[in-house]
């Protein structure tokens, strides 16, 4: 009997949500992988969430009201912000389980030592952003470090309410790495489906081992600040500014130093982004590759452990940016995963104008784009194929 | 009339402050040091910048007292007129532990970096900074961080503190060696601006051991460290030792002691791959230390055979004075105005430091250069047998040959460097630029002071394909060029050309391999932010072209504490 996969790939403006359908002639199984849209503030329209009510509705009904397997990939916005936003309409459905990175455990980070600066650095630069706001400044902050900045939900830490929500819609919440993973054999989405996990790696300290300070100074720093803000600078007023420097020179200066202080938020959201778990989904002679938003760091580690094989399906890791998923030179992965005599169909869930400032940075990267257009059957782009609050379903 | 009393009042005022020397309280290596000793914390004379005013701010420098993490500006030092002996003098009170300590360490210190490289035994001329300003900006509390820099976007010397394990404040604008190394690092950006470009593996390093040579030269303008040096059981642990309060504070007392040592066994074969630029300089600044060891021997020797007794304390003293204050600076720094503009290998620099020492003592009567080539061989920075040094020029071939015109300004020194083209082996249709032009005024080891010397700095671009070092098929640019050093007859005394042959490429494609490898380039271009990398990717514009840059921010932040 034939099995008939289905991916329906949704319009969310700038994010992932993916409805996978397994019909094996007796029953229809469904995976919902991810489901956000890029936080307000962003640019075209990327933040504006009005598309989530209709993609929830059509998910309820093309589940019939029941998802068997619930997937968020990491902890970013743009791939769970539509659950807890939606809450009207998941709390009437059926949520047979649900899919984490380990990352996401609760007391991950009493296991993994290792990983916690990244957390110190996170909570650190939520303080710092913050105090910068309050100070009426965040807008001297470049644009690219404040989109990161609300990507990671750090003007409000309520990403907890938000992991929680989706927690408590299963009575199954499983916890994944590529090492840990039993369990993922219980993946409800029938018999002759197999779930891989590969990637993230248990220790997300791996993913920027060779950069600890570079990255993650910043908490190390801002927590010294926040704690001696008082005890350094006992007694004395300060100054407005210095009184032998020019006002605008001086603001100048500032907006300069800022940005050397912020570049650390890169690599925090970096760090994130290859939390993301990566599952390769098998069913009958079909391989689905979702990838998250694994960034080169998650793929030297995927290469490293010989997990990348060609699929079918491949969703092009973090919005078809260029430095998500390498596909260049030396250490490409794009042409061990795509089969050859283009056989392979792409999913690049983007949208354009809303990332990046320059051809060398914009989201989708046109040179990624080239690239899949030469070697793959089909390339699917959400943004072109269809309109916000849409679906464009993929047929395999 | 009564305008005119005021209008010439004004201008003895300011003929008054222009000469003004200050005194300042400094620490002449750091706390650490100075609680052990407290002669190493005293006042100093800063006479080496004029204007000095509020801030202290000066010709060259101003310290501006911002902390970014706290958002704080602190009231900057203010001077007072004071009385010292018969001459009135500038001085700037604080009270110790307090921001204005900081800020008056720093600038003082800063101050006597700059005049290190730019005092008649060295480069006998005013050194320029590389960015579009007259004033280096020093920020004493720059960051709560075990971190100082220098950026030259925001044309400041950052220098953070941060608090060792029993909770007590360390600031890096305290330690004499800290700043020394970072106005160092804006010295040498100003004299060559392309050695942050980070396509070969040396030149990084390079700027890191010219920081740490005047972390240690720079000790010697006081003669209370002379003598402190001459007193230790250990021959210049004072010296070698860097940043010795920094180094506790983030390792310890118990195996380390220091930030940096000069004292240490690397040999060049040891670091070839070695990407890390701290670890790289190490070779040249163990080299150097090694020199100023010999050379302090080989004039004790010399103080041995003429004094009638045992050596005296002083007769080390003096010793140590003249390996230091004259062999030092005049073998190490001098030769930075006769390097290649585009980039450094150790083997350059040595070879140039040879050149010119056989230049000025063609018989080498001390000794020094074969202790020089010695110590240069045990370290493995002596060129090669192979290494080829550039043909001489004939004078009789150099057309155009008007001092005047040539000094007139960069166009002037252009046509000059244009019509003699085929001597230079510029080729013939690329579009080489003169990136500087200085004529010095130096003085020599013996007090003579030699005709001034015209420096003429040249450079062009030249595109290599980075693809195969996966870097998206990517264009990489380098800078071959060359430095030309002209009398006022303009004949030729001294040709430093520098070319990117095949050989050369290949080496440079390895270089940027390796930091792929280590994953410490950004290989997609940023604008408008910082990398988080150790060397930016940045596009030219209009070739489009990537040139690979240290990200300075970066280049001393601590590693390995996570």
């Amino acid at each position: 009997m034939s099995v008939r996969v289905t991916v329906r790939a949704y319009n969310v403006r700038f994010g992932d949500c993916m409805l996978l359908s397994i019909d094996n002639g007796t029953a229809e199984r469904h995976a919902l992988i991810d489901f956000g849209n890029a936080p307000a503030g962003v640019k075209r329209e990327g933040g504006r969430n009005d598309v989530f009510e209709p993609i929830a509705r059509n998910i309820r009904t093309r589940t019939k009201g029941v998802i068997d397997l619930l997937v968020m990939s990491h902890e970013h916005l743009d791939h769970m912000e539509g659950f807890r936003d939606q809450r009207a309409v998941f709390d009437g459905m059926t949520v047979r389980q649900v899919w984490m990175p380990l990352m996401s455990r609760p007391g991950y980070y009493d296991e993994f030592t290792k990983a916690r600066p990244q957390k110190a650095a996170l909570i650190a630069l939520a303080a710092f952003v913050e105090r910068w706001k309050q100070a009426n400044r965040f807008r001297l902050v470049p644009e690219p470090i404040q989109t990161v900045v609300a990507n990671n939900n750090l003007f409000d830490l309520s990403n907890v309410e938000r992991i929680d929500y989706l927690r408590s819609l299963a009575k199954t919440t499983r916890y994944f790495s590529r090492s840990r993973n039993t369990g993922s054999a219980q993946h409800g989405l029938g018999a002759g489906v197999k779930v891989d996990v590969l990637a993230p790696e248990s220790d997300a300290s791996v993913y920027y081992g060779r950069l600890p300070d570079h990255a993650f100074g910043l908490g190390e720093r801002l927590s010294h600040a926040a704690s001696t803000m008082h005890g350094r600078h006992r007694g004395g007023r300060a100054l407005r500014r210095p009184p032998h420097m020019p006002a605008d020179e001086f603001d100048r200066l500032k907006d300069e130093i800022a940005e050397i202080d912020m570049s650390s938020v890169f690599a925090i959201d970096k760090a994130a982004n290859n939390t993301s778990l990566v599952l390769r989904i098998t069913v009958g002679d079909k391989v689905l590759l979702f990838a998250g938003d694994a960034e080169e760091e998650s793929w030297a580690q995927m290469v490293k452990r010989k997990a990348i094989t060609p699929v079918d399906f491949l969703k092009i890791a973090h919005h078809g940016s260029i430095n998500g998923m390498p596909f260049k030179g030396q250490g490409s992965v794009l042409d061990a995963l795509v089969r050859t005599n283009k056989r392979t169909t792409a999913l690049v869930s983007t949208c354009r104008g809303v990332y990046g400032e320059s051809k060398d940075t914009e989201i989708p990267s046109h040179e990624l784009l080239d690239a899949l257009k030469q070697r793959c059957k089909r390339v699917v782009i959400t943004e072109d194929t269809a309109a916000p609050g849409d679906y464009i379903d993929i047929t395999l | 009339m009564a305008k005119t009393v005021s209008r010439r009042a004004r201008a003895s005022t300011r003929l008054k402050q222009l000469n003004y020397r200050a005194r300042a309280r400094i620490y002449l290596k750091d706390p650490l040091e100075a609680e052990r000793n407290p002669r190493l914390y005293g006042n100093v004379v800063v006479s080496r910048d004029s204007l000095i005013t509020t801030g202290p701010t000066s010709s060259r420098f101003i310290v501006i007292d911002y902390d970014p993490q706290t958002d704080r500006v602190e009231r900057p030092a203010r001077s007072k007129l004071v009385t010292a002996g018969t001459e009135k003098m500038l001085e700037f009170p604080y009270r110790r532990g307090s921001p204005q300590e900081a800020q008056v360490n720093a600038w003082a210190t800063a101050i006597d970096t700059l005049d290190l490289f730019q005092q008649a035994l060295a480069l006998g001329r005013e050194v320029p900074w590389a960015f579009e300003g007259s004033r280096l900006r020093i920020l004493p509390h720059a960051s709560c961080e075990p971190n100082a820099f220098y950026n030259r976007d925001t044309r400041a010397l950052h220098f953070g503190y941060f608090y060792d394990a029993k909770g007590r404040i360390i600031k890096t604008s305290l330690s004499h060696d800290v700043i020394a190394h970072e106005t160092a690092h804006a010295v040498l950006d100003g004299l060559r601006p392309f050695y942050l470009d980070a396509h070969e593996p040396d030149t990084g390093a390079f700027h890191e051991f010219i920081g740490d040579l005047a972390a240690m030269l720079s000790l010697f303008r006081d003669s209370r460290t002379v003598v402190e040096v001459a007193q230790g059981d250990n021959f210049g642990d004072l010296v070698s030792s860097l940043a010795p309060q920094v180094g506790a504070g983030l390792y310890g007392k118990a195996d380390r002691n220091f930030l940096r040592s000069a004292r240490n066994t690397l040999t060049y074969g040891e670091v070839r791959d070695v990407v890390e630029v701290h670890k790289r300089s190490q070779v040249l600044t163990g080299f150097a230390f090694d020199v100023f060891e010999a050379i302090y021997h080989l004039r004790l020797e010399e103080r041995k055979r003429k004094a009638k007794g045992p050596l005296t304390r002083r007769d080390r003293v003096a010793a140590l004075l003249v390996a230091a204050r004259r062999n030092m600076v005049r073998l190490f720094v001098r030769p930075l105005d006769f390097l290649p503009p585009g980039s450094i290998t150790f083997y350059e620099y040595v070879d140039v430091l040879l050149r010119l020492d056989e230049r000025q003592y063609p018989n080498d009567p001390l000794g020094y250069r074969r202790e020089i080539r010695r110590v240069a061989r045990a370290r493995g920075v002596l060129p090669p047998s192979s290494w080829k040094r550039p043909p001489e020029i004939s004078n009789r071939d150099l057309l155009l040959r008007d001092i005047n015109q040539i000094r007139s300004s960069r166009v002037g020194a252009y046509r000059f460097i244009n019509a003699n083209r085929p001597l230079l082996g510029i080729p013939e249709h690329v579009d080489f630029r003169v990136v500087a032009l200085a004529k010095n005024l130096r003085e020599s080891d013996d007090g003579v002071i030699p005709p001034p010397e015209t420096f003429i700095q040249y450079v062009w671009d030249q595109y290599v394909d980075a693809a195969p070092a996966g870097m998206k098929d990517e264009c990489l640019v380098l800078r071959p060029g060359g430095t030309l050093v002209v009398d006022d007859n303009v004949n030729v005394q001294f040709w430093t050309p520098q070319f990117y042959d095949e050989p050369r490429v290949t080496q440079v494609m390895g270089h940027v391999q390796r930091l792929l490898g280590v994953r410490e380039v950004d290989t997609v271009p940023r604008r408008h932010t910082r990398s988080d990398r150790l060397v930016e990717a940045l596009r030219e514009q209009p070739s489009g072209a990537l040139a690979l840059r240290l990200n300075t921010s970066l280049m001393h932040r601590e590693r390995g504490r996570s």
